[in-house]
């Protein structure tokens, strides 16, 4: 028996139902109920092991008139029903049998969205949904060995409402090929790989404790735990607290969200461009930085073009990046913009080969065009990435005097970008104790025509003119 | 012309227009379905209420606009 009823003298129709979440059960007696005219504030439902005493005088089952009007729902309406019976709620058989009563008179009442019983059986079925969509994502097996010696994963879950049984079928598809449990306080499921069980309310001790496996799970879980995106508002949503006592990751979680903000900090920190140990040798970086791939120019076909001079140079010049006769003869400065500087470098009187000269980026990076390669700048990004480079040399050079040619190559050096026009013309004190003079690259005066090219090279001679003067104060001191 | 009072968004609208196919809502009813029923109330004629006075308040904005709040300058 699904159901048992009975009439009190106060003319009150009790009916206990056995099963908290039996749809079937609950159906055939509202149905008789509905045919036999029977009000619902003339009912109350109750669950069973509510009340022990009430059915010592139990009058029977109430038998429909068979000329009643057939009773009516919406399909609609059993679908809402079936899911809102599995709540928890007590009032739940009281608001389904009040609103089969009153669809009988008004078929379209689930349509008006301002009822409150339409909207309170709504607000029931959103909450079994979800809690049977967090028992899906939150029952954790644990392995046990049965007497047979063969494996069974037990489960502890505590669900808010009666879906034990309405998520059965989830579990046996998904697990399938394996024997399980699921203990709850209101019943456990059974699955032995082909029949499944149901059992009476278990208790948390009846569960496995622990298994070996859960060590590893939770260093997964630790390890996939990005602390740059902590939310803890929308994890505590998706995965509300009352649920975390039975998993086995959650006592990580406080631990991780603490340590957060730290690591993350530790996460930009290590941002800054850190390729690991600098090369100690000039001829360290030159092996290194062919092999460097850590931005999309070293990817390009070309080759790296390493810095030459005297290994303490005391002036070191850098430019932007090398050319395509550079990037051919694997030599700085050799090509148009290389003659221009030599030119004006002998003019100043600074000697060529007693400085050193390299480049802020060391690959040449183009577009091709037809059987040419078209110079193109470097972004900031990739010459912030091969500052590491460049500051891997001045650290085995240690010049007293740098000359940044053009803003790649001082971004290169003060790692941000300055105008030069602001810039140059007078030292910039660097961290290391040297200066650091910026001009604009030869490169610009191959561009200018006429007028303007005069003037701009009669500024960069200046330029020179001047370093090569603090060359000199330097040497002499 | 639902959609221009304020407190109703386009959620609750829906359910009104839906509602109001059945019967006639009251205040009640309207609050069922909105946030906040008292930024509504100034703006709506329901089957037991009429914003009489309300309306016409020269502090209406103060009465139902979020407060402003000096946020925290130099929190940690």
């Amino acid at each position: 028996m699904t159901a048992l009823e009975a009439l009190r003298p106060d003319g009150q129709v009790v009916v206990e139902m056995a099963e908290p979440d039996d749809f079937e059960a609950w159906r055939e007696r509202a149905r008789a109920l509905v045919q036999g005219g029977v009000p619902p504030e003339r009912v109350s439902w109750i669950e069973a092991g509510a009340s022990g005493s009430l059915f010592a005088a139990a009058g029977g089952l109430s038998v429909p008139d068979v000329r009643a009007p057939w009773v009516r729902a919406s399909r609609r309406f059993v679908e809402l029903a079936e899911s809102a019976i599995l709540h928890s709620d007590p009032h739940r058989f009281a608001l389904l049998y009040r609103l089969l009563w009153r669809l009988q008179d008004t078929p379209r009442l689930l349509d008006d969205p301002a009822d409150r019983d339409v909207r309170r059986i709504g607000e029931l079925v959103r909450s079994v949904r979800r809690d049977m969509h967090k028992m899906r994502a939150f029952v954790r097996f644990r392995a046990a060995v049965e007497p047979d010696g063969c494996e069974r994963f037990v489960a502890w879950f505590e669900p808010e409402h009666h879906i034990l049984r309405a998520n059965a079928g989830f579990f046996v598809r998904r697990f399938a090929g394996m024997r399980w449990s699921i203990l709850t306080p209101r019943g456990s499921l059974h699955w032995d790989g082909d029949v499944l069980a149901e059992g009476p309310p278990a208790q948390r001790a009846d569960a496995p404790g622990g298994d070996p496996d859960e060590e590893l799970w939770r260093r997964y879980y630790a390890s996939i735990f990005n602390p740059a995106r902590l939310k803890v508002g929308a994890m505590l949503k998706e995965m509300p607290r009352k649920y975390w006592k039975n998993m086995p990751e959650t006592a990580l979680i406080p631990g991780l969200v603490a340590g957060a903000q730290a690591r993350e900090s530790a996460m930009v920190e290590a941002g800054a461009i850190e390729f690991g140990e600098r090369p100690t040798s000039l001829k360290g970086i030159d092996e290194a930085i062919h092999a460097c791939r850590r931005c999309p120019i070293g990817l390009l076909d070309n080759r790296a073009v390493m810095g030459e001079g005297p290994r303490k140079a005391a002036l070191m010049i850098v430019g932007e990046q090398p050319g395509d006769q550079e990037d051919v003869a694997g030599r700085p400065f050799v090509g148009p913009a290389g003659r221009v500087l030599d030119a004006h470098l002998e003019k100043a009187g600074i000697a060529r080969d007693r400085a050193y000269l390299t480049n802020a980026v060391k690959h040449f990076k183009f577009v091709p065009r037809g059987k040419r390669r078209l110079h193109q700048s470097p972004t900031a990004k990739e010459i912030d990435v091969c500052r590491w480079w460049l500051e891997s040399e001045r650290a085995i050079v240690r010049p007293k005097l740098l000359l940044a040619l053009g803003a790649s190559a001082a971004r290169g050096l003060l790692g941000k970008t300055v105008s030069i026009a602001r810039v140059r013309g007078r030292p910039l004190a660097l961290d290391d104790g040297s200066e650091l003079w910026v001009t604009v690259h030869p490169s610009y005066l191959l561009r200018l025509r006429d007028e303007a090219k005069g003037e701009q090279e009669r500024m960069f001679q200046a330029d020179l003119r001047a370093v090569a003067r603090r060359l000199a104060e330097l040497g002499s001191g | 012309m639902l959609l221009r009072v304020p407190g109703l968004g386009v959620r609750a609208v829906d359910s009104v227009v839906a509602s109001r196919r059945h019967r006639r809502l009251r205040l009640d009813d309207v609050a069922r379905l909105t946030g906040s029923i008292a930024r509504v109330r100034p703006f709506i004629v329901a089957a037991d209420w009429r914003p009489t006075l309300l309306t016409d308040r020269a502090d209406l904005r103060a009465l139902l606009a979020p407060r402003s709040e000096q946020l925290e300058l130099f929190a940690a």
